[in-house]
């Protein structure tokens, strides 16, 4: 029989998580506000394009992703106070002036023969650009203290990439002709300028420095 | 995006086609119909399963129902982009709790999954999507710039009808032995009970400091169950083609009180109708 | 053939009698009733309700309130694929109650509801071989809300549609079969 006082390690050989990740509390709890940020934005955006748009599919759909997005928010919201921001609503701010401007444009269309606009806005530009810092984050944070955040992002990044697949479906089905890709594709364009502008739903870093510097390259 | 969508701007494709509630209300066949003697039959009467034309009753009941659950998803999307985030009631553009949009979120979610189940059941029951004219008296209810009057009118009235129609169809199902709608039914019934809380909850709220706005709301929500009403259409009366849901509104929060107002409203409603129906008479006879 | 329409001039509802006219002679023709067959057809215009109902085969009268030509989304409007398909129903039990080989059918009023229904699917079935837009899923839900959801009532609804030349007693047998499947 097993003696019940032997001493086991605290992380089981196969539990390789290691302590430290890249973000602070503080630098967490920022990314965590802007995301809370751009979650909200989207929500509301997609709730109020349901009555917009004449495709019964497309319409449907967007209610269903509307309530993804919020319950995305309310993860972060919760998380919030957990990093010691007692007043989740001053971190819930976008991260520059740049990323609201891309929400107004992103939000701008509103008649009926604009879906194809619409859906590139969320589904080719913000969606790829959310799971891009989604994971970033969660391949960068510590896996040990940060886990109330790795889980969520767990839960976020599965509906944000069956949702970016939901809405490509959709748009490959309603781009019929030349002149539809041509509008996709110009859309695209001038919304993803704006996101380059702002750096990504966080900002500059949203997604990391890929590029080595002078000093790592001779250490 | 604006900040308020009209009625008159709600996306449809080809197939659906509006009919203004007054086209019906002021035909001039509903004033001959109570005029005939010894034509004893005022209308269809309750949906059973003994009535020869029940399976298109029903169909025709269904139909309405799921264009009223693209308005009600298409109202619930509305409430989460036409108000800020915020404690004020003030000038400017309304605020409103972040808990309250998240619950607007939710119904949406909930409302579209009621469109799937209600198209599916519509291919059940052998009905073309855009069969039968649109009426958009619901989504109306939606539009109220006051976001409290807004929950009141959908959420507790609106969804309190809904109520009433699901049981309804529920029963019908149950008494025709079709056990896809009998299933179906019940499984929105159960959500329905659910956003009707959520409008109880949130006047309760956002009216807690503010008796006259909760006076208001309320004189608002009678206003909209009287039209929901439909001129006797919903009811107490046992020859009401969709009865009152007693048992589920209780569960869902509503008062004896308050049954018995909705009750008197229905029955006001019918007497109006027929009052009309009697005017419209007279004018065409004379 | 002789066909008439009543009223002739409409007023409560933007019926045109002589388009139901024109309609129920081609109707009359592809059914193939006698071609010196008199037909009536009585509208009701003062109740928008549905109600339709063979009152006499010979002449043939058919007695319908205006709802149940009229266009469900454009009231007070003539629906002439859905006129089509009710009055060609109609017109089919009028000829069958014609065929002495048909059968001696109880009058409507005393129809037991399964049995009217399996008549009805039978006269559709034909009215859509003869090339007029039918609603099949919804006769079979009709079918199935008199006769069961069951597969056995499915089988019978399709036997039903794609017959020819059936008896009464056949009908009656097949709504009867198929109510047979019903649970207890």
């Amino acid at each position: 029989m097993a003696d019940p006082k032997r001493p086991r390690a605290p992380f089981a050989p196969w539990d390789r998580r290691e302590l430290p990740g890249s973000f602070t509390v503080e630098e967490t709890a920022r990314r965590v506000g802007h995301y809370k940020w751009i979650e909200m934005r989207l929500f509301e955006a997609l709730g109020g394009w349901v009555a917009t748009v004449p495709e019964l599919d497309v319409k449907l759909r967007l209610g269903t992703h509307c309530y993804h997005h919020a319950w995305h928010a309310d993860l972060w919201h919760k998380r919030l106070p957990e990093l010691r921001e007692m007043d989740p609503e001053r971190l819930t701010v976008p991260p520059n002036d740049g990323l609201v401007a891309f929400v107004d444009k992103l939000t701008e269309p509103e008649a009926p023969e604009l879906t194809i606009e619409k859906l590139v806005g969320v589904y080719r530009v913000l969606l790829p650009a959310k799971i891009a810092a989604y994971t970033y984050h969660l391949n960068n944070t510590s896996r040990i203290t940060d886990a109330p955040t790795i889980r969520s992002l767990g839960f976020i990044l599965q509906d944000e990439i069956e949702d970016w697949r939901d809405g490509e479906m959709l748009l490959q089905s309603l781009i019929e002709t030349e002149d539809e890709l041509r509008r996709a594709v110009d859309r695209q364009a001038e919304l993803q300028a704006l996101i380059l502008a702002a750096g990504g739903i966080a900002g500059p870093g949203s997604i990391g420095e890929p590029y080595v510097s002078e000093e790592e390259q001779h250490a | 995006m604006r900040k308020s969508f009209p009625v008159e701007d709600l996306a449809r494709d080809e197939r659906f086609v509006r009919v203004p509630l007054m086209a019906r209300i002021d035909d001039p066949r509903s004033a001959r119909r109570e005029a005939r003697p010894g034509k004893g039959r005022r209308g269809p009467g309750r949906l059973t399963p003994g009535r020869p034309d029940a399976p298109d009753a029903a169909r025709s009941l269904m139909h309405g129902i799921f264009m009223g659950e693209i308005q009600a998803l298409e109202g619930a999307g509305r409430t989460c982009w036409d108000f800020e985030v915020g404690q004020g009631s003030g000038e400017g553009v309304p605020e409103v709790p972040f808990e309250l949009k998240l619950d607007m979120a939710r119904q949406c979610w909930d409302e579209a999954r009621h469109c799937e189940i209600s198209a599916k059941l519509s291919e059940h029951m052998g009905t073309e999507i855009g069969e039968f004219a649109e009426n958009t008296f619901l989504y109306e209810a939606a539009c109220n710039p006051d976001p409290v009057l807004r929950l009141t009118g959908v959420n507790r009235a609106l969804e309190g009808l809904a109520i009433d129609v699901f049981n309804t169809m529920r029963e019908f199902g149950e008494v025709a032995g079709d056990p896809v709608l009998e299933f179906c039914e019940d499984w929105m019934l159960a959500d329905e009970v659910t956003h009707v809380k959520m409008g109880s909850d949130w006047l309760r709220r956002l009216t807690a400091d503010d008796k006259e706005r909760q006076q208001r709301a309320l004189e608002f929500q009678r206003v909209v169950d009287k039209l929901f009403s439909l001129g006797g259409f919903r009811g107490d009366e046992e020859d009401s083609p969709v009865r009152l849901a007693r048992r589920f509104r209780e569960l869902a929060g509503f008062e004896d009180e308050e049954m018995e107002t909705l009750a008197e409203v229905s029955r006001e409603a019918r007497q109006e109708l027929e009052a009309r129906i009697e005017a419209n008479r007279t004018a065409v006879e004379g | 053939m002789a066909v008439s329409v009543r009223p002739e001039r409409f007023t409560m509802v933007h019926f045109d009698a002589d388009e139901i006219r024109d309609l129920v002679e081609r109707l009359v023709a592809d059914v193939g009733l006698p071609a010196d067959a008199a037909v009536i057809v009585e509208v009701d215009e003062t109740t928008p309700l549905g109600r339709s109902v063979l009152a006499s085969v010979d002449p043939v009268v058919l007695q319908l309130e205006s709802g149940a030509l009229e266009d469900p989304k454009r009231p007070r409007q003539l629906d002439p694929v859905g006129a089509a398909d009710v009055l060609g129903r109609l017109l089919l039990a009028a000829r069958d109650r014609r065929d002495p080989a048909f059968g001696d059918p109880p009058p409507d009023e005393e129809l037991p509801l399964p049995h009217s229904v399996a008549w009805q699917v039978y006269c559709v079935g034909r009215l859509s071989r003869l090339g007029y837009r039918t609603q099949p899923a919804r006769r079979r839900y009709q079918f199935r809300n008199r006769h069961g959801f069951t597969d056995a009532a499915d089988a019978v609804f399709d036997e039903l549609w794609a017959a020819e030349g059936l008896t009464w007693a056949d009908l009656t047998a097949a709504s009867d079969r198929a109510r047979a499947a019903l649970p207890a």
